[in-house]
């Protein structure tokens, strides 16, 4: 004999499956083990929980455990008889097994029993007890508190700062909640302005305008006519023209300070304008600024005119006014400065001149041979050279002593030509031919008068007509040979007769580039003579800088490679133009910065701002 | 869903190849992560891709930031994004097949998303800090991660679930307890107020007690059902034939309490699991539009 047992579900949407097995067996095992016959996995029935026997030919007997009752067609016992044929409803906990006589195809004859499990309880209130919504705030609510505090603490309370201090000369310390709009650390010059939003941002919804900026930037000038700039401004590509659309449909001015100087970019200094910045305009800037006297440039690399230092034509013209003029380096263009010099001669270590130092070392300090910093001394910042001079620079060897008093020398004075005329005259004047060996009194001569009266009368001669010798004394000082002429262009006097000597003054120059700036200071790594060769120049008129080939040995534009060093316009040029170092080379010194290494711009040791 | 997968697989076992094969890829379930051979994955990914190039290629002076042209765009992008994301809300409540089918939406929906990441950090800039423009970028990464948590578990959890509900309905569950504090309640009639009250006690205990916290670790610690298992354990081998039967069948009750007890409380775990990623992620992203206006507004109203 056999049972079929049909274990009867419902989807969630209704629908019905049974799953049917047959059991050939007189006596099917109920319980949660899965060695039962009938399984019924619910904790609220035991492992082993009742027995049903065939016990007729379509009668079973339900025996279960002990002290485990089922409820069998509504009555609680332990052991009940079952008709197949009038049915029978045993119920195990949630579980119903219905006995009857099989009705499906070859279930004829069979007793089925059928499973299903009873579910009285409300599954949407199930449903929801086992959902999460009971434990934590629900989502509405949670969004909306937080929608709120948001808009309040990180909106309302802003705008409110905003107003509430509007037109306030200086804020009060402490908290300002607009300051939680802040976008990023203020640039170390900008930091005291931290919790003053409005200091710059004036106007709401209005970008920082250059009002704003020169109410404390007072002194800045401007690059150029803002008309030239506007017709240096090269033709703008699709994308960039695209982008300015965008920028004035949303108001927001071209050209303004904070379209170069981009604040809350991080604390430290302001970082610098980009090189393309300059490049805009600079590249090809006489196609469209035709009567600029300014030559193209874009990269200091790859496309920068040949230096055109300023030099000195004339120390001195017909007004005594030096006359300059602005020569490129090509050109090979002479100087004059009214001084004759020749580098050469004194730079050489086998000629007099090393001889003399030789000799003077000791006194000054020189060594084999005279070197460029025995003469040339750096002023106080190290940026240029304090101007040569006679008395600290020449005058240990090239001596303007005439005359020795006592123990003391008697010196020419430098400087005043006229001086040294009168000295000269008043020294022939005041001093008498050196005495003959044969006229002082001990003397030893030949005998007899004759030459003894010779020698008087010569001698008489010689002091009579001493004071006329002073003549030519002072010619001989102001020509080829003489102290003066030997470093000095001489100014001959108008006749022949004359002897109004006069000198053409000396100027030095101390900047050449001005336009440029360059440092002696950050280059002081470096030898005098990798740029300047001086010791192949015979001509005081021989300009000894550099071409811009030399430093590009060293310094690349934008974009180097190996060990050259970054340079873009900032480091040598200043946008705003006035005579003070450019940016970089500022901002460098103010904080002190040492280089790790020859990228960061070499040794910078420089001077603090405002050296010229 | 385990009941007629059981049947397809006998129904197969008696068809030929060819009909399995056709069947078996018909029946393959599609997720969002393989909707149409992942394509709005591949779509994210070229996305992020083209604008990670993008912003290593494109010189930003000083440095790159949310205003620059490439931060505009960024922000802009991000934005829309974020407000069509959040449209899954809605667009979830209307089921549509086809190629704009609920599916797809979703599909888009975390796979752009997650794109997100990219968009948005980027516009930051790298540029964090203690402001409302940082705290829109940590809500929309909050956003993010929850969501990812969310998918995660949606495909590890289910699983679990159902092997731990062993065919059994919640409701049947709660039956189970019910029935057995039923038995619980007939079976202590004899104790004395003592034991009484233990079993009360344990009756009183339901698999919904403890918050949140419980709810997701799963660690349920003293309950009153296992309190009166430890107590009736104790009082087993009293001597007296009676009260041991009494205790021994209280003790049983008390076992499977505590067992069905545990049953819902894992099915609690994982359902929790399952569910507490959305408390925050839909939160997260109303607070997330919030602060993003508050970002936009302030980004304009100093400008």
């Amino acid at each position: 004999m056999s049972f079929v047992v049909k274990y009867r579900s419902r989807t969630s949407g209704g629908r019905e499956i049974i799953r049917a097995k047959t059991v050939d067996s007189d006596t099917l095992k109920i319980g949660r083990s899965a060695e039962c016959d009938i399984v019924l996995s619910d904790l609220g029935v035991t492992l082993h929980h009742a027995t049903i026997q065939l016990s007729g030919k379509s009668q079973v007997t339900i025996v279960t455990e002990e002290n485990l009752p089922v409820t069998v067609n509504g009555r609680s016992t332990t052991r009940a008889d079952i008709s197949a044929v009038r049915g029978g409803t045993v119920r195990i906990g949630p579980h119903r097994l219905s006995i009857g006589i099989g009705d499906g195809e070859g279930e004829e004859g069979r007793i089925a029993i059928t499973v299903d499990r009873e579910e009285s309880a409300d599954k949407v209130k199930a449903h929801r007890m086992f959902s999460l919504a009971g434990v934590v705030p629900g989502k509405r609510i949670t969004s909306w508190v937080f929608v709120a505090l948001i808009l309040l603490s990180c909106l309302a309370f802003p705008i409110y700062s905003y107003y509430s201090s509007k037109g306030v000369e200086q804020r009060a310390d402490g908290f300002h909640a607009d300051t939680l709009w802040v976008s990023g650390a203020m640039s170390d010059g900008h930091a005291n302005l931290a919790n003053d939003c409005q200091s710059c941002h004036v106007e709401a919804f209005v970008s920082v305008r250059d009002s704003a900026c020169v109410e404390c930037h007072t002194d800045i000038p401007d690059h150029a006519e803002a008309d030239l700039m506007a017709t240096a401004e090269p033709e703008l590509g699709f994308g960039r023209s695209f982008l300015r659309t965008v920028a004035t449909a949303f108001n927001r001015p071209e050209r303004s300070c904070a379209s170069c100087h981009v604040e809350h970019e991080g604390a430290g200094r302001m970082a610098a304008a980009p090189q393309q910045f300059c490049a805009d305009c600079h590249t090809d800037l006489d196609t469209r600024l035709t009567e600029t006297s300014l030559l193209n440039a874009h990269d200091f690399g790859s496309d920068h005119p040949e230096f055109r230092p300023r030099i000195m034509t004339r120390p001195a013209d017909e007004n005594g006014m030096a006359r300059y003029r602005r020569v490129s380096i090509d050109d090979e263009p002479q100087e004059n400065t009214g001084l004759k010099f020749p580098h050469e001669l004194h730079l050489s270590d086998t000629n007099g001149v090393a001889r003399m130092a030789q000799r003077l070392s000791d006194e000054y300090g020189f060594g084999e041979a005279l070197d460029c910093a025995d003469c040339h001394v750096a002023t106080p910042d190290g940026t240029r050279f304090e101007p040569i001079s006679m008395e600290a620079n020449c005058q240990m060897c090239h001596s303007l002593a005439f005359d020795r008093i006592g123990g003391t020398v008697r010196t020419l004075r430098h400087g005043e030509p006229e001086m040294v005329i009168a000295d000269i005259r008043a020294f022939y004047r005041g001093t008498s031919p050196r005495r003959p060996i044969d006229l002082s009194g001990m003397e030893r001569r030949r005998p007899g008068d004759d030459s003894r009266a010779r020698t008087v009368g010569r001698y008489q001669f010689a002091a009579r007509t001493r004071y006329a010798q002073a003549d030519s004394a002072i010619r001989a000082v102001f020509s080829r040979d003489g102290a003066c002429f030997d470093c000095h262009e001489v100014e001959r006097p108008p006749t022949r007769a004359s002897l109004a000597f006069d000198i053409v003054p000396v100027r030095q120059i101390s900047r050449y580039m001005h336009d440029g700036w360059f440092d002696h200071a950050a280059h002081e790594t470096e030898d005098c003579s990798t740029c300047h060769v001086a010791s192949e120049s015979e001509e005081a008129s021989d300009v000894l800088l550099p071409g811009i080939e030399t430093c590009r040995d060293c310094h690349a534009g934008a974009v180097a490679g190996g060990n050259e060093i970054v340079s873009t316009c900032a480091m040598c040029h200043s946008y705003h133009a006035d005579d003070a170092a450019p940016y970089l080379v500022r901002a460098r010194n103010n904080r002190g910065q040492r280089p790790r290494s020859v990228r960061d711009y070499g040794g910078l040791a420089i001077n603090p701002r405002g050296d010229r | 869903m385990a009941t007629r997968r059981a049947d397809v697989g006998t129904d197969l076992a008696e068809t030929d190849e060819v009909e399995r094969s056709t069947v078996s890829t018909g029946a393959r379930h599609e997720g969002v992560w393989r909707y149409r051979g992942s394509y709005w994955g591949k779509m994210a990914l070229g996305i992020s891709v083209t604008l990670i190039i993008a912003y290593v290629l494109i010189d930003v002076e000083p440095r790159h930031n949310g205003g620059s042209w490439l931060g505009y765009t960024l922000g802009t992008a991000g934005g829309g994004l974020i407000l069509w994301l959040t449209m899954l809300g809605v667009r979830k409540r209307a089921m549509t097949p086809g190629r704009w089918s609920l599916k797809g939406w979703t599909s888009a929906h975390v796979y752009l998303g997650l794109s997100l990441v990219v968009i948005g950090t980027l516009h930051t800039g790298f540029q964090l800090g203690w402001n409302v423009h940082t705290l829109a970028w940590v809500l929309m990464m909050i956003v993010i991660v929850t969501g990812i948590f969310g998918i995660t578990v949606y495909g590890i959890l289910p699983r679990q679930l159902s092997s731990n509900r062993d065919e059994t309905t919640e409701a049947q569950m709660l039956e189970t307890v019910t029935d057995i504090d039923r038995q619980l309640f007939d079976t202590a009639q004899p104790l004395d107020a003592d034991g009484a009250a233990v079993i009360q006690e344990a009756i009183d205990e339901t698999p919904f007690d403890g918050g949140i916290g419980q709810r997701l670790s799963g660690k349920y610690r003293g309950g009153g059902t296992a309190r009166g298992l430890a107590d009736f354990r104790a009082r087993s081998s009293h001597g007296d034939r009676s009260l041991d039967e009494l205790y021994d069948r209280l003790e049983a009750l008390l076992a499977r309490k505590q067992a069905a007890l545990s049953r819902i409380r894992r099915h609690l775990r994982i359902k929790a699991l399952l569910q507490i990623w959305l408390y925050i992620h839909v939160p997260m992203t109303f607070a997330l539009l919030a602060a993003l206006s508050a970002h936009i507004v302030s980004v304009f109203f100093y400008w």
